[in-house]
């Protein structure tokens, strides 16, 4: 039987080797590099050979040796069993780095330590033993183990003082508890037997000075890899540190686990050991939190770029992630990003430049030409008048004049109502009306008199009513200004199709006329003010180019959509105008109703 | 009596130009566009003054006379440019190119003028 004992404390040394030697492998491939954290890589390896070896050794001495058990109670026993068993699960805890074990390991470590001290020093006081030091000893180690895994295991969730204590003390307490409780245990096993106190029913001395030694051989191989693991640390850090990019890692519950010294200088702090989100509650307004919770969770690497309103700067980042949660690089992009707004502001001013010098050259031709047919006129006929001669058709002289001054009253109607569409000041008068109705209305000129022999195809008239809220009068207008568009743009006999219909809660029209077509590029652009497509053919149709650029904004204040589409030069072009049906949809706000 | 071609895309402003040179006794034809321009300039025999409207789509003012300065029928035929536009902007043609500027709006005895001086001067 006491080679049995004897295995099984040898067993359990094994076993606490093992698992130190696994603590210690975690903590060498993290990135958690510090010497905070090879001194948890330490501590992992006595938790684990302690934890272990105490289960293991009272398992097998309660199923092999009852008889060593019979002397004491057996809720004794149960208590240092429980201890070990929670020993162990901190042990495994600290292995799987697990939140949820970890909190039980703290509530149950200090337990462990308070149930193991008392119930050996009870037991040895009721059996005359007290006053052994060694035992004393004892007691004092697993307390201080104990104390300093419990400190070790619970600070870093917060970031406090505490936890910068019990980092450094952890360290110092655990190990003086394993020293003295294994120099104890040499040094009782050294004074033999015959010493006062030393229980005669145990295994042989000299089994214990082996276990003793083994023990503390366990330790010293734990401080030697966590020396080295540290090293490794910080050789793997110093190149972090010196990466001219910002780095920093996060473990899965988001606390940084590392941090290079760039990251301290944009966040005005060290973060190490600290949760970002509790540092910076803004952060989580940003696409950061988003991203990160998304590398955290799929597994995927992101690239993006945010904006960090408290720093004021642009960051670029990428972030990977890890097996310990996600690794992170970013880079300051704030001096190029100003870079790149300076330029788009400058380019929206040169585009504004632009389109004021082409309504300057517009309207220079524009509103003179009129301007001159008159002034022509009026003074040819002065001339006449003035040297007696004949003044000529003066009726077509007049009808001349007549549709000049009419042209130019156009034009400056469009240029009243661009500038009014600009300062959001048109008013418009919203009620619920029949759409079918407009388009009858705006068509009904065209169908009086013969249009340049155009000829218009009307599908979807007689479906009933289309009941949209808008301005009657403003909608005719753009039914009319599309109409008259397909007329200008088409050649004479062309055909002008007009289609009605329902398209889920909107209702459309469409005008497709056979005409010049519409590049590619300007399709957009010819609802842009005084803008004209640039391939037209045959007499100028004249204007500002406001046309399309007042119906679109009218469709917009309805809430609805205007756009147009061309199969390319000379293949004619097809208008679609959308409007929310009345009883589907709220109007847009009241802006147009001022 | 001269011969004068009056490439204009405004009716209005055609009309009245060519009734007024009428009336001076001038004879005349009228081109409703550039290329249109073109194509009266290079079948009969050159005017004797072009009135040539500066802004016009597609075939432009700017284009008719560089064309017709690089034809050695008509590189001598005098022009007038009739603009809306400033002298000096960017679309003005090589002042070389052509002998006035008529600035619309204008009256009819600033154009006679204007015509009379450019048929003396080239006489």
């Amino acid at each position: 039987m006491t080679v049995v004992t004897g295995l099984a404390y040898l067993t359990a040394t094994a076993i606490g080797l093992l698992a130190s030697h696994l603590a210690l492998d975690m903590g060498h491939w993290s990135l958690e590099g510090q010497r905070r954290q090879a001194q948890r890589a330490w501590l992992f390896a006595a938790g684990a050979t302690m934890g272990a070896g105490f289960l293991a050794a009272h398992l097998i001495l309660l199923l092999y040796e009852p008889a060593e058990v019979h002397r004491f109670r057996v809720w004794e026993e149960m208590t240092i069993l429980l201890g070990g068993a929670a020993g162990a699960w901190l042990a495994l805890d600290l292995l799987l780095r697990s939140p949820a074990l970890a909190r039980w390991a703290r509530i149950l470590g200090p337990l462990w330590g308070a149930g193991v001290g008392l119930v050996h020093f009870v037991r040895h006081a009721a059996h005359g033993h007290l006053p052994d030091s060694v035992w004393v000893g004892a007691i004092v180690a697993v307390i201080c183990w104990v104390g300093g895994a419990r400190m070790a295991a619970a600070p870093d969730s917060k970031a406090t003082d505490h936890s910068r204590h019990a980092t450094v003390l952890s360290p110092l307490l655990v190990a003086a508890g394993v020293v003295v409780l294994h120099l104890s245990a040499v040094g009782l096993a050294l004074a033999g037997p015959d010493t006062p106190g030393f229980p005669t029913t145990w295994p042989h001395y000299r089994l214990r000075v082996l276990i003793g030694l083994a023990m503390l051989l366990t330790t010293a191989a734990a401080v030697v890899s966590a020396h080295v693991a540290q090293r490794a640390h910080r050789r793997m850090t110093a190149v972090y540190d010196m990466m001219p990019v910002c780095f920093f890692t996060m473990d899965h519950t988001w606390r940084i686990t590392y941090a290079n010294p760039h990251v301290a200088v944009l966040a005005g702090k060290d973060l190490l050991g600290h949760y970002p989100w509790e540092e910076f509650p803004f952060l989580t307004d940003t696409p950061l939190y988003d991203n990160y919770r998304i590398v955290m969770q799929q597994r995927v690497p992101m690239r993006f770029q945010a904006f960090l309103p408290i720093f004021d700067r642009w960051v670029d980042v990428h972030a990977y992630p890890t097996d310990q949660g996600i690794a992170v690089f970013y880079t300051d992009i704030t001096e190029s990003k100003q870079a790149e707004e300076a330029l788009r502001q400058s380019a929206v001013t040169a585009e504004r430049e632009r389109l004021r010098d082409r309504f300057v050259q517009l309207a220079a031709h524009e509103l003179r030409n009129p301007l001159a047919g008159v002034k022509g006129i009026l003074s040819l006929l002065r001339r006449r008048l003035a040297k007696g001669r004949e003044i000529g058709d003066l009726d077509r002289l007049t009808e001349a004049m007549e549709r000049e001054v009419d042209r130019l009253s156009v034009l400056l109607t469009d240029v009243m109502q661009a500038l009014h569409r600009q300062s959001d000041r048109l008013p418009m008068e919203l009620e619920t009306i029949d759409l079918v109705q407009v388009v009858e209305d705006a068509l009904r000129p065209y169908q009086m008199g013969d249009w340049e022999g155009h000829r218009f195809v009307v599908q979807g008239l007689g479906q009933g009513p289309l009941r949209v809220r808008g301005d009657q009068r403003r909608l005719e207008e753009v039914v009319r200004n599309l109409l008259s568009n397909a007329t200008k743009y088409s050649p004479a006999g062309g055909e002008i199709r007009l289609g009605l219909s329902t398209l889920g809660s909107v209702a459309r029209l469409t005008v497709t006329d056979q005409g010049v077509g519409i590049p590619a590029d300007q399709l957009e652009k010819i609802f842009e003010g005084f803008f004209r497509a640039t391939n037209l053919h045959g007499r100028d149709p004249g204007g500002l180019g406001l046309g399309l650029y007042i119906c679109r904004d009218t469709i917009r204040r309805h809430g609805g959509r205007l756009w147009a589409e061309s199969e390319g030069e000379g293949r004619g072009a097809t208008f679609h105008l959308e409007l929310p049906l009345s009883d589907s949809v709220e109007p847009p706000r009241e802006e147009g109703s001022l | 009596m001269s011969h004068i071609l009056i490439i204009e895309d405004e009716p209005t402003i055609a009309t009245f130009i060519q009734e007024a040179l009428g009336d001076e006794g001038h004879t005349t034809e009228v081109a409703s566009c550039g290329a249109d321009g073109l194509l009266h300039l290079q079948a009969g025999p050159p005017p004797d003054l072009v009135l040539l409207d500066l802004f016009m789509p597609m075939l432009d003012g700017r284009t008719v006379l560089e064309q017709m300065r690089a034809d050695p029928r008509l590189v001598s035929v005098p022009v007038i440019l009739m603009t809306g536009a400033v002298p000096g902007s960017q679309e003005f043609p090589n002042p070389a190119h052509y002998q006035a500027t008529l600035t619309k709006p204008f009256s009819i005895d600033e154009l006679i003028a204007l015509v009379d001086d450019c048929l003396e001067a080239c006489r």
